[in-house]
């Protein structure tokens, strides 16, 4: 046994099994998880077998040497690769409660993601590293809308910058320093240049920005006046002061810059008063 | 002679009746076909009304898991409202399993400072799985 660390644990487990060494009906050693698929995750157990997609409802997971214990309870399975997760963590206290705080919906449904995230909002892909997030949250959000960063069908690493750029899009970080300019409820109409979301037709409201995974390439105007104005903005990040900004940034131009991946329109307080 | 005028007089009178048979047959059958277009009608109006419900029903539910796929969630489905709720929200994980505890944005309130909450993440190496009821494979 002394070499089993240097084995995959679920080998090592099935010849353990086979050989007959496991006494019949004691528990299995636990699986491990083998990849991030989507919005979920592929588990081998300890003979093998694959557990995927609806085939998680019914396994805990116990995250790192002290971290929280989940079970997944329901799976559900939303199309394009993105699968939702109703998964339920044990309270120090006793009992068991949904991790997700309730969307807009009311559900609490979790995703896996993989990778990790950074305190300015930059999201790091990385094979064997898995973080979970929440319909209820900003990334949660763009999976729905389609914006999914294992999708390389348009290019390489197309899928993870339309994704990067439509959470700094929602939680309007102009700047693409992790600061938010927004605040929740404001309504919106969001589209991109792959079609993937197509803007309203005719047009509420006039283009706010233009957005590429590092922030705004041009604001027009800030979504919510009183958490700063468009002076304000720019005072923050100077960058986006360059031309075109203000009345200079309409779709038509905002279209043909650089690195614009994503337009949002919204309603400009300053022109209605508000 | 007579016996052939008593028998042309009667195969007359048969077909006689025989038409006013056939007459009472097709008036039945029109009143019949009438009753079943109006059946028809009935259940046109009961199937639009049913269509109605349904297309109000999913209109009710325009966010379930089966309208959720990238084709279903349409540009005027993301607009007004339907995404920016919680938008400040980063994870949306509940705090006691985020990697930092945070005050989250409360719906409406102005947010300062927005900052982002990263989400909590794991090596896949440290994560354990086990069976929490016997599969029903």
């Amino acid at each position: 046994m002394s070499a089993a660390p240097a084995w995959p644990r679920a080998v090592v487990a099935a010849w353990l099994l086979a050989l007959g060494l496991c006494p019949a009906g004691a528990t299995p050693p636990p699986s491990e998880v083998s990849r991030v698929v989507g919005s979920s995750i592929e588990i081998v157990d300890a003979a093998g077998h694959l557990h995927a997609g609806l085939g998680l409802a019914g396994l805990e997971l116990t995250l790192g040497d002290n971290g929280p214990r989940l079970r997944i309870v329901s799976v559900i399975d939303a199309g394009a690769g993105v699968l939702l997760h109703e998964i339920e963590a044990l309270h120090p206290a006793g009992g068991w409660a949904n991790v997700c705080e309730p969307d807009r919906d009311q559900r609490r449904l979790a995703l896996f993601i993989e990778g990790y995230d950074l305190p300015d909002g930059r999201q790091v892909r990385e094979a064997g590293r898995v973080s979970i997030t929440c319909s209820a949250g900003v990334q949660g959000k763009c999976l729905r809308a389609g914006y999914h960063p294992w999708d390389e069908s348009r290019g390489p690493g197309t899928g993870q910058a339309l994704f990067q750029a439509c959470t700094r899009m929602f939680r309007a970080d102009y700047c693409g320093d992790g600061i938010g300019w927004t605040r929740n409820g404001m309504p919106v109409d969001i589209f991109d240049v792959h079609g993937i979301q197509q803007a309203a037709d005719p047009a509420t409201w006039p283009l706010e920005a233009a957005w590429g995974p590092d922030g705004a390439v041009c604001v027009h105007h800030t979504r919510v006046l009183q958490r700063g104005t468009l002076a304000a903005l720019l005072a923050h990040c100077p960058r986006l002061a360059e031309p075109p900004v203000g009345k200079g940034c309409t779709e038509a131009v905002a279209r043909g810059l650089p690195g614009a991946l994503m337009f949002i329109r919204s309603a400009d307080e300053a022109q209605t008063g508000r | 002679m007579n016996a052939l005028a008593q028998m042309t007089r009667r195969a007359l009178a048969a077909t006689a009746l025989s038409l006013v048979a056939l007459s009472s047959n097709a008036a039945l059958t029109a009143n019949a076909l009438t009753a079943n277009a109006l059946t028809a009608n009935a259940l046109t109006a009961n199937a639009l009304t049913a269509n109605a419900l349904t297309a109000n029903a999913l209109t009710a539910n325009a966010l379930t898991a089966n309208a959720l796929t990238a084709n279903a969630l349409t540009a005027n489905a993301l607009t007004a409202n339907a995404l920016t709720a919680n938008a400040l929200v980063s994870t949306g994980l509940a705090p006691e399993v985020a990697a930092a505890q945070r005050q989250l944005p409360q719906a409406g309130a102005i947010a300062s400072p927005a900052a982002y909450t990263p989400s909590a993440s794991w090596r896949l190496s440290t994560i354990r799985a086990e069976a929490a009821v016997p599969a029903s494979r």
